[in-house]
């Protein structure tokens, strides 16, 4: 779920990122994570995109004579769920949603995350404590609480969903964004750009937001993994994404009743939320090891 | 009752220390001399068994009959402590911000005997006294941060003396410190050393400091001894050119009488900065910043021995006299 | 300390505020109207105007909040729409199996995930270190409703060792109390544990290259000595803190294990009203449960306080 690898970007210390150019020095040196993740990212939006063009069998297609068939059943590799669809149908296109909401939502929380902690880096220092303040206390908030009131209030749904995990990362990008923004607004070459007369906001985006590109790169690929996650919740819940849309988190839920009759059933859904998340995950810990080689010694390689 | 031979410590494939001799007699104080990067914490730190992992080490550190270099980690944690002492530079970090002194002074005699609780504690409060802290009772009872960086040395010496060791290591251990305080803590550990009967190896690149304490001193440089004797005799009369241009880089030192000499005079300094580990020459390691070098020097310089026990390897030294 | 504890009580106090205010305008000021949402698009219009006077909708803002917060602090709540019940004692009687699973998960991942960070920590540069670590970031990844439903595959279906789901409270019979609870709070605590443990590893490799630690060292201490006698120590203080950043995604947790388990929490109640579009319940349930989150980082923050002696002494040396 959600604020784990992030609350650990903050914890541990961020030491100030990198020039761009340093990047490439290191590439030579790749720690595992990065490839572990990238492979996994790259299935997850390679099956994403296939499954526009393709599905072993046409999307939503029930099979009434092939319910609960095992994996294995001549036509279905994974076999089939209650109403006879074909289970790997069902997870190419629940792929689709996860995929969909998760880029919304973190483009979305980024971007106004970002540019909130860009501007109480930039402001004085009473709006600044003031302002951190508050970010704090709705990183204090727990995500799904407001996730529910919003349900409750705007109907289950996709939107909701979205809706959700935007309110429940905006405070996170912000509070992540603040430290090394800070850092660079104090640097010198940055007093000099004040000395020829930029105004803030010039020096927030030609300065500081190319200085922390990795590191926004670095919360993009956590942020998506938690959303994979909260997506998923939300929609096992029922809170999420309604039927017909497939959605992993709902195939998960349908499977419970299952358990006893088909047992194999969860492991699909389940498998690919874990995997997926997983793999943004390693990413971001394998581009964190890259990027800022002082976390690097407490890595995995 | 410390012989160290033929030490050579290498990480990462290269070689840092090479020590072909260096030996401590019992009840006396040797000073380790060198600038940063020379290897004296390094080769105090082979002694102890307290070098990171990734080091290498061969040859024979003999203590007190047995060579520390071949025990494992729970043997040298055995004489750690118990029969040799050792002491930081910085006590404010050497020290456990979340624990009371008391418990760590006397870490090591819980660690090392049995005695009862109420013994331990009788016996933190008499080591906080012979270092000189006031009010024992209360201080064993306060945690670091509540303590000036003085006091914190002085409990860190206590720690390191508490189960009698026979052999203390001090690290540059008034470095840290204000210099008012640096003398109170130089003239404890003279005291405690004189009373205890104990040796010091005392290491620091301050070599007024090593005069006000050490009976004897080696010089350190690119992880070499380049010159040893009794302090006196390689104050006065330095044989090695190194030796010579560290004094002549010495603005005056505490207790000489001719300080006032020094005042306005120009400071002679070391041209260039010691080379990064790899990077020291062939032969004699200071030939590349050393104003008398001459081709002789590309061969590793052999030992020359003056006097009664004044020792250096130099190709070309200060004349005599 | 004082200080620090005002502080602590000022945070508290604001971040709720801050709570009430974004869960306020969530529900009044999104989407559509809060009466066409309770009784449906088809309902009269006399009905709605009705509703509305009932439930104070056509006063100011400012007053419902502030009347609502008023509700809050006294107990009264209103009740549900569609069910009836009074909200305010509803919560209350779901506070217990819901405390009881966020407190066992705490009870579980605590002591392991120091026995597992600390481990990792010491051996980081072995292959068996790795391998915690990998566990922790696979675990991360693994929602609490799927670990559910692995053990209750395994074990309630499978070996039929523990019950599938339900709840038995405490006090009435606490071995079968116990039994019910055992799946639940491991679910709950896979996720929680595997941050905790990156948590202390990474605290505890930081430690370990502290100068206090070569120190212990030339006291007599081996690395492993060294090591639990004063890493742990130092590295576990702050677990306390981070400990409270994760009471949220407890709380998440619960949410969902409970829905997987059927147990009659608060998480189970908050996803009822939620589905039964119930926004009133779920605005002063959200309210609560936030309320209630705070005050225990609250109560965590203070603790932390006591611990750290840096921070107890801050104000006796006058620094």
């Amino acid at each position: 779920m959600p604020e784990p690898q992030l609350i650990e970007a903050t914890a541990t210390n961020s030491t100030g990122p990198t020039r761009p150019e340093t990047l490439w020095r290191r590439i030579g040196h790749l720690p595992i994570t990065l490839y572990i993740g990238g492979t996994l990212v790259s299935l997850f939006v390679l099956v994403t995109l296939v499954s526009f063009v393709w599905t072993p069998h046409p999307p939503n297609q029930m099979n009434l004579e092939t319910r609960l068939a095992p994996p294995g059943t001549p036509g279905f590799v994974l076999g089939t769920d209650r109403a006879g669809r074909d289970v790997v149908t069902e997870l190419m296109l629940g792929a689709r949603n996860s995929l969909y909401v998760s880029v919304v939502s973190t483009i979305a929380a980024m971007a106004i995350g970002t540019s909130i902690g860009l501007a109480i880096a930039g402001s004085n220092r009473v709006v600044q404590s003031a302002s951190t303040r508050l970010v704090d206390a709705g990183l204090a908030l727990p995500g799904i609480l407001t996730a529910m009131v919003l349900a409750a209030k705007l109907g289950a749904g996709n939107t909701t969903a979205t809706l959700a995990i935007i309110t429940w990362q905006v405070p996170v990008a912000a509070r992540v964004t603040i430290g090394p923004a800070r850092q660079i607004l104090a640097l010198d070459f940055v007093e000099a750009a004040y000395g020829y007369g930029r105004g803030k906001p010039y020096v927030l985006i030609r300065h500081v937001i190319p200085n922390i590109g990795p590191l926004l790169i670095v919360l993009g690929s956590v942020m998506f993994a938690a959303a994979i996650l909260i997506e998923a919740a939300l929609a096992f819940l029922g809170v999420g994404v309604q039927p017909p849309t497939s959605s992993w988190g709902r195939f998960l839920n349908e499977t419970q009743s299952l358990l006893e009759a088909a047992p194999y059933l969860m492991f699909f859904p389940g498998l690919a939320i874990v995997l997926t998340a997983l793999g943004f995950n390693l990413l971001g810990d394998g581009l964190r090891t890259v990027l800022d080689p002082q976390q690097a010694r407490s890595g995995l390689s | 009752m410390l012989e160290i031979h033929d030490l050579h410590v290498e990480i990462g494939g290269i070689e840092i220390i090479h020590i072909d001799e260096l030996v401590l007699e019992p009840g006396t104080r040797l000073g380790l001399v060198g600038e940063s990067g020379s290897g004296k914490t390094m080769t105090a730190m082979a002694i102890a068994g307290l070098l990171p992992d990734e080091a290498k080490v061969s040859g024979s550190v003999r203590f007190a009959g047995s060579d520390l270099l071949s025990m494992g980690d729970s043997e040298l944690s055995e004489v750690r402590g118990k029969q040799i002492g050792l002491v930081f530079q910085d006590p404010a970090r050497s020290l456990n911000p979340m624990m009371r002194i008391g418990r760590q002074v006397s870490e090591s005699v819980r660690l090392h005997t049995d005695l009862n609780r109420q013994a331990v504690t009788e016996k933190v409060i008499e080591l906080l006294g012979q270092v000189q802290l006031p009010d024992p009772e209360a201080v064993l009872r306060r945690y670091p941060h509540q303590l000036s960086g003085g006091q914190q040395q002085r409990a860190m010496i206590a720690a390191a003396i508490a189960s009698d060791p026979e052999l203390l290591i001090a690290d540059e251990p008034t470095t840290a410190l204000d210099v008012t305080v640096q003398e109170e803590i130089l003239r404890l550990l003279i005291a405690l050393s004189e009373q205890r009967k104990l040796s010091v190896l005392f290491v620091s690149h301050d070599l007024g400091v090593i005069r006000f304490v050490c009976d004897r001193v080696a010089v350190i440089y690119g992880g070499r001894i380049i010159e040893t004797g009794r302090t006196e005799d390689v104050i006065s009369n330095p044989r090695h050119r190194y030796t010579a241009a560290l004094l002549a880089a010495n603005p005056g030192m505490p207790g000489d009488d001719n300080y006032s000499a020094f005042i306005g005079r120009r400071l002679h300094t070391i041209q260039g900065s010691v080379p990064a580990v790899g990077n020291f020459p062939s032969g004699c390691r200071f030939r590349n910043r050393c104003e008398h070098a001459t081709d002789a020097c590309t061969a590793t310089p052999k030992q020359v021995i003056v006097g009664s026990d004044h020792r250096y390897s130099c190709w070309n030294p200060v004349a005599e006299g | 300390m004082i200080r620090h504890t005002l502080r602590s009580l000022f945070t508290l106090v604001f971040a709720a505020l801050v709570g009430s205010i974004v869960v306020f305008f969530l529900v009044n000021l999104l989407g559509g109207d809060i009466v066409t949402v309770l009784l449906g698009r088809e309902a009269a219009p006399v009905d709605v105007e009705f509703m509305r006077e009932e439930l104070g909708l056509d006063r100011p803002l400012v007053v419902q909040y502030l009347d609502w917060l008023w509700g809050v602090a006294t107990g009264d709540l209103g009740t549900s729409y569609g069910m009836g019940y009074d909200i305010f004692d509803e919560i209350v009687r779901r506070l217990g199996p819901t405390l009881m699973l966020t407190i066992g998960g705490l009870i579980v991942s605590i002591p392991l995930s120091l026995v597992l960070g600390t481990y990792s920590a010491i051996n980081a540069k072995k292959v068996r270190g790795g391998v915690v670590d990998v566990f922790a970031q696979v675990g991360i990844a693994i929602p609490a409703f799927w670990a559910g439903l692995l053990l209750v595959l395994l074990f309630a279906l499978r070996l039929r060792w523990l019950p599938t789901g339900g709840y038995v409270p405490l006090t009435e019979d606490p071995v079968a109390s116990i039994r019910s609870m055992i799946l639940p709070v491991l679910a709950l605590s896979l996720g929680v544990t595997s941050v905790f443990t990156r948590y202390v590893r990474t605290a505890m490799i930081d430690v370990m290259n502290e100068d206090f630690i070569r120190s212990a060292m030339a006291r007599g201490r081996t690395r492993r000595g060294a090591a639990l006698f004063h890493g742990v120590r130092n590295a576990s203080i702050p677990l306390v803190t981070v400990a409270a950043l994760q009471f949220g995604q407890l709380i998440a947790g619960a949410v969902v294990v409970e829905n997987v388990f059927v147990i009659p929490g608060i998480g189970r109640l908050i996803v009822t009203a939620t589905l039964g579009r119930e926004v009133i319940v779920v605005q002063s349930l959200a309210l609560v449960i936030m309320l209630v989150i705070l005050i225990l980082n609250f109560l965590v923050d203070v603790t932390y306080g006591i611990l750290d002696p840096r921070i107890r002494d801050k104000e006796a040396v006058g620094a």
